[in-house]
């Protein structure tokens, strides 16, 4: 029988798309600024990517406090025992089975609604990348303390960190996204984040 | 009642018996502690009465206030008057005028009207000032405003009590620490600790001395005069601040009450109250607490300041030394032959002085906090450390601007202090060496006296030019170096410890041979070796040790900061010496008695008498020895303090008449003559700045001696 | 858990630091041995004509008055204290170091006291630094322009008595920093010799009844301002753009463009100017985090590394591209399926 589960509730779903819709702006300026671009002018460009990186700030606290407080959290977990066995089977999915559509591996359910190598991935980038790029951010926010409180020199590993650490969300962006076309159906994880409920096949042995 | 209760009830009266006692020795501890004190420290304190402190009746204050005004009042009716060509009809218009109720009441000393309104006709000491001025407002550098106490202010400060435990000391132990510094253990350090070979004793054992003398003039009569360390100080007590030293205690309000405020702040004090009095607690020195004093309130003169230090600066042989000239009613003080410093602060004499300004425009205070300045070689507390007194603060670095040559003079300025030109010469009987060990007799005054072996204020001979970074040591030794750096100068084993002007040596041994006339068994060829040079007191290892030293711990604080040349007054003193606390750098000294000294010229008793003062006993204690004595003998260059008491079973051990094993060298800043030195002076052959002994490389030194800008002047 | 991740994070952050670190350090010292490329090297020449001895006879001679450091005087009209003292030290590290001071005072001042009143009107840079091949002692192309730039600047339109190069520049001190000194060393010095007035309310009243302009205010426009002031020299934004980089032709706060991407480009007007000094092959020069590495300033838009560009540009094409190929192969089999 199938379950109708809320996995993804709606403060989760915003936080989600908001959160996207601020990469999407912060990759634009932060290019543009990168680049010294004049496709954006220089002072919008920085304001827009400050503002952009404030509410990405906000929003990652607001989702860490929710997500403790809710027990979210609990799904980036990784189940460390066999963690490796698992991803690889997962891998294995993704590089063999999913061409012969054999059935996901790890199907969500209520204590667990990603697979292994999304909670490894979702716990970096969340928990880690995040974070960093966060703290890079606001360092070059106040420059002038940084420098008292670091040094000249600081502002170099704040800028290479920012650089590479955003480089690599760019990268899970595209990975991500992609992914999510590799549901049940192109189209099902796109569901689930919009919709926020998830169909469940319940195993009748109790 | 049970066993177990009654234990319990035992108990409980035992802790309640416990508790009482604890109470009631907080309650009493106001009372028990300064017995406890007393009894431990062997000072004495009671109630300070004088005589010249009596009500008077008004019209007696009417009389003083008219005599203390009468002279003011005639200089302004006289200017009025002056028109009058008639000598009748101008005097009597004059007096007319001085008796006007509005000329009474505009004379100089404010405290005439405030005295009479308040209805006070007698003077009695700090708690008729405190009536009106128990807080004052003090004005820090900032400006910012304070409102302080104004008795605590007084109790607090140098003047008060010459010592503090606070950093803030210019100086440095020859061990490479600074006194009180972060890495010391703070010890109560000033002049009220320390014996000095000037007035041969310290504050303990010197503070008050009636002195039977028997001047040739009496005819066998003996005629008693008053010696002694309170002559000066403001205390007024039977001894100086002692309380203060102790890490816990205060000074009790009877000896707070001995303050003498007026000898600061009267410009009508009688230094002839000024002598030594003596009853059932011991003896003190009088002060003048007359109606008339008080009444002639101001803020201090330079006549205030004076009344105590030309003594230091002039000397009692100065011939504008007001102390010296009216030296009591009775039990006449003592006068002190030869001068520490020798440049007196006088209109004659200082072009300051002359220029009418007082003490305090320099030295700026801050209440009754007075500042030395930011330089200093001697280990004396300093009430405001780090506030500048120097000539720059009003001469900027350009203060020639009448010379043809002021562009060059201007530039010596950064490595030749001001003193260092216009201080030409000190008073000829600035005292270089005094020998205290062995005295001669005063026929004129009627006792013994130390033996000035050596006076001069010249150049070369009474001071010299050492390099200076406002640092010293702790025996008073300039730091600084060459600013070249190097180690070509090196005056600890040099300058301050040779004399070799063969002119000083030549005078030197006339007054030893003089002195063997009285004391036969003097070597003198020996004495005179020892007096100039008296590194031979040092065995070869100590010898050894002190050249390391120089070079190990005080070399790096001779190169500190930026050095400049000043004239620095060279003194050194032969006195007893606990061998027993010596180093590489010196030995404590031994104090004397002065009754004994002057009354019998008997040197050892008088060290002997001295050093059994309960005070000095009780630093050769263990509290005393951890207290202070173990970190004031690190700072001398020495590992701890030894416990051995010098007198043992009424035998001296370990005790030796030695010189300072270098010279001391005291700044002088005061007696500046407005024209300076001319170039020759320094810059020739024989000049007065040896160049080598000073640092620099011979081929400098040429240069110095001759540069080619003076070749086209005489 | 989010600490043992938190963890994770700082040891990493560790380690790029350190690799930053040592990079660093190798890369200073290879360029401690370069050429510093200052331009005088007419100066050193000309050097050369003097003997060793004579040179230092006359510089030693007039530094032994001229050596103190109070060697002054007060102007009894002004009141102030005029200092005729060179710091011997600054005047050893200056670019004007192996010149006699004959070179530029001429004969009378070799006796004391000396015979003429300083006759400052000849004493200009420009009397040495000509640009005319001919008459000049010792020509710097790069000063060639510098008289007529001035003479644009606002300081000698609205000074034009009393403002001159000395008004800026002391040539007993004046030291162009060489590349070793670094770009904050370079902006900080430069920068120093316009705060002297500009930053000091009796100085600059000395010379102008003008209101004292407020840094902070003027600037209030810019982000992190005290940011800027330490990593860009006042002159990039102050002198028009496209002039050499010694451009004298100082301009007034207004007339300055506020283009932030001047500076924060590929092309920024730094290179040219205030990291002139930077050899061209050290900013292209190869390598991960090069660029980072050699400087201390760190501008956005400006200093970044191509080859870390590259890289990203690799990932993130390789990325697409496996993606894309994945989705090709889900399509294929799917379809395969289907048939």
């Amino acid at each position: 029988m199938t379950r109708r589960l809320l996995l993804y509730p709606l403060w989760l779903r915003l936080w989600h798309w908001v959160n996207a819709l601020l990469f999407l702006s912060l990759l634009v300026t932060g290019v543009s600024l990168h680049f010294g671009s004049q496709a954006i002018p220089f002072a919008t460009a920085r304001q827009v990517h400050n503002i952009s990186g404030l509410m990405l700030a906000v929003g990652w606290a607001f989702h860490v406090v929710a997500s403790i407080r809710s027990g979210n959290v609990r799904h980036y977990i990784p189940r460390w025992k066999g963690l490796a066995g698992d991803v690889i089977r997962q891998a294995r999915f993704y590089g063999v089975g999913i061409f012969r559509d054999e059935p996901h591996p790890f199907p969500p359910t209520a204590e667990r609604k990603f697979n292994p190598m999304q909670q490894v991935t979702y716990l970096a980038v969340v928990y880690v990348l995040m974070p960093v790029l966060i703290v890079n951010g606001i360092v070059f926010m106040v420059p002038d303390l940084a420098v008292d409180v670091f040094n000249y020199g600081a502002i170099w590993l704040v800028a290479g960190l920012h650089y590479l650490v955003a480089l690599f969300l760019f990268l899970f962006m595209l990975g991500h996204v992609y992914l999510a076309t590799a549901g049940e159906t192109v189209t099902s994880e796109f569901h689930k984040m919009t919709r926020g409920w998830v169909d469940v096949e319940e195993k009748g042995d109790e | 009642m049970s066993e177990s209760e009654r234990r319990h009830s035992r108990r409980g009266k035992a802790w309640a018996i416990v508790a009482a006692i604890i109470l009631g020795v907080a309650a009493l501890s106001p009372w028990l502690y300064p017995m406890a004190f007393e009894a431990y420290t062997g000072v004495v304190n009671g109630p300070l009465t004088y005589e010249s402190s009596h009500k008077v009746s008004d019209r007696e204050f009417e009389t003083v206030a008219e005599q203390l005004t009468h002279g003011a009042r005639l200089k302004r009716a006289q200017e009025v008057t002056a028109g009058e060509a008639d000598d009748f009809a101008r005097g009597r218009k004059t007096d007319m005028l001085m008796s006007t109720r509005s000329f009474a009441a505009s004379g100089q000393f404010p405290h005439i009207g405030y005295f009479r309104d308040a209805g006070i006709r007698g003077y009695d000491g700090p708690s008729t000032c405190l009536k009106c001025h128990e807080t004052i407002v003090v004005r820090d550098l900032d400006g910012e405003k304070k409102i302080v106490n104004t008795l605590d202010d007084v109790i607090e400060s140098v003047h008060y009590k010459f010592q503090h435990t606070a950093s803030g000391f210019t100086t440095f132990g020859y061990d490479g620490r600074e006194v009180n510094s972060k890495d010391t253990r703070p010890i109560p350090v000033g002049k009220i600790d320390r014996a000095c070979g000037i007035p041969g004793s310290f504050s303990w054992t010197g503070w008050a001395a009636l002195i039977d003398t028997k001047p040739a003039e009496a005819k066998g009569a003996t005629v008693v005069r008053s010696e002694g360390c309170g002559q000066c100080h403001i205390g007024g007590g039977y001894h100086p601040a002692t309380e203060k030293m102790m890490p816990i205690g205060d000074v009790p309000k009877e000896a707070k009450m001995g303050v003498d405020c007026l000898i600061c702040h009267s410009q009508a004090y009688d230094m002839n109250q000024r002598y030594v009095i003596k009853d059932e607690a011991g003896m003190r020195w009088n002060q003048d607490r007359s109606l008339k004093a008080a009444l002639a309130v101001t803020l201090p003169s330079r006549d205030n300041c004076l009344l105590c230090h030309q003594h230091n600066m002039g000397g009692d042989a100065f011939a504008e030394n007001v102390s010296a000239k009216n030296l009591g009613h009775t039990n006449q003080r003592i006068l002190h032959e030869g001068a520490k410093r020798g440049n007196p602060f006088s209109a004659s004499t200082d072009v300051h002085a002359a220029a009418g300004l007082v003490c305090t425009d320099c030295h700026v205070p801050e209440g009754h906090k007075i500042p030395r300045g930011t330089k200093g070689t001697d280990l004396v507390a300093n009430d405001l450390p780090g506030r500048e007194v120097a000539c720059e603060n009003c001469h900027t670095t350009a203060p020639h601007s009448k010379s043809a040559d002021r562009v060059l003079l201007n530039g010596h300025v950064d490595r030749i202090a001001c003193e260092t030109c216009h201080i030409p010469h000190l008073q000829d009987y600035s005292v270089v060496l005094r020998d205290w060990t062995h005295p001669v007799w005063n026929e004129k005054e009627g006792l013994y006296s130390f033996r000035d072996v050596y006076q001069s204020g010249e150049a070369g001979k009474g001071f010299t030019f050492l390099w200076f970074n406002g640092y010293g040591t702790f025996l008073a030794n300039a730091l600084g170096n060459n600013p070249a750096g190097g180690t070509g100068y090196n005056p600890l084993m040099d300058q301050m410890v040779k004399i070799d002007d063969p002119a000083a040596i030549a005078a030197i041994r006339a007054q030893v041979e003089e002195m063997k006339k009285q004391n036969p068994d003097i070597d003198v060829d020996q004495y005179v070796k020892e007096a100039t040079n008296p590194l031979l007191a040092l065995s070869p290892e100590m010898l050894e040790k002190r050249a390391k030293w120089v070079e190990e711990k005080i070399r790096p604080l001779m190169n500190k900061g930026k050095s400049r040349l000043y004239p620095f007054k060279l003194f050194n003193a032969r006195m007893y010496e606990d061998m027993s606390n010596q180093g590489p750098f010196g030995a404590m000294i031994l104090p004397f008695d002065y009754a004994v000294y002057y009354e019998t010229g008997d040197t050892l008793a008088a060290m002997t008498k001295a050093i059994q003062n309960p005070i000095v006993k009780r630093m050769y204690e263990l509290p005393f020895k951890t207290y202070m004595m173990d970190e004031f003998m690190n700072y001398f260059g020495v590992d701890s303090w030894s416990n051995e008491y010098p007198l043992k079973d009424g035998k001296l051990r370990n005790v030796e008449a030695h010189w300072m094993r270098q010279m001391g060298t005291l700044m002088v800043n005061h007696g500046i003559q407005r024209k300076g030195r001319t170039c020759r002076e320094c810059h020739s052959e024989t000049g007065i700045l040896d160049y080598a002994r000073l640092g620099y490389s011979p081929q400098r030194v040429r240069e110095l001696q001759n540069p080619p800008e003076l070749a086209n002047r005489q | 858990m989010t600490f043992r991740c938190a963890a994770f994070g700082l040891v990493a952050a560790a380690f790029v630091s350190a690799a930053l670190f040592f990079a660093g350090s190798a890369r200073a010292e290879a360029r401690a041995e370069e050429e510093s490329g200052i331009p005088g090297g007419e100066v050193t020449e000309a050097r050369g004509e003097l003997a060793e001895r004579e040179y230092a006879s006359v510089n030693e001679r007039c530094l032994r008055c001229h050596g103190m450091a109070t060697l002054s005087y007060q102007d009894p009209t002004t009141q102030k204290t005029v200092s005729l003292a060179v710091d011997p030290e600054k005047f050893a590290t200056s670019n004007h170091a192996r010149m006699t001071c004959t070179n530029c005072h001429q004969d009378d001042y070799i006796e004391y006291p000396h015979v003429k009143k300083a006759d400052r009107a000849s004493l200009t840079c420009l009397g040495c630094h000509r640009a005319d091949k001919k008459t000049s002692r010792f020509r710097i192309p790069i000063f060639d322009d510098v008289g007529r730039q001035f003479r644009r600047s606002v300081h000698y339109k609205a000074l034009p008595e009393t403002f001159d190069c000395f008004s800026c520049h002391d040539p007993h001190v004046f030291e162009v920093l060489t590349a070793e000194a670094g770009p904050a060393a370079v902006v900080n010095s430069d920068n120093a010799i316009c705060l002297k007035c500009h930053n000091s309310q009796p100085r600059f009243s000395a010379l102008t009844r003008h209101e004292f302009p407020s840094l902070k205010q003027a600037h209030s426009w810019l982000p992190s301002p005290s940011m800027h002031w330490r990593s860009v020299r006042c002159i990039e934004c102050h002198t028009p753009r496209g002039g050499n980089d010694i451009n004298h032709e100082i301009v007034r706060g207004e007339a300055v463009e506020r283009n932030c991407v001047a500076c924060h480009t590929k092309d920024s007007a730094l290179l040219t100017r205030l990291y002139r000094h930077r050899v061209k092959e050290e900013r292209q020069v190869s390598g991960l985090f090069a660029s980072m590495l050699n400087n201390e300033a760190y501008i956005v838009g400006m200093t970044r590394s191509p080859d870390v560009d590259a890289l990203s540009f690799f990932l993130i094409g390789s990325t697409v591209l496996g993606l894309g190929g994945h989705g090709l192969l889900r399509w294929l089999a799917r379809r395969r399926r289907r048939s």
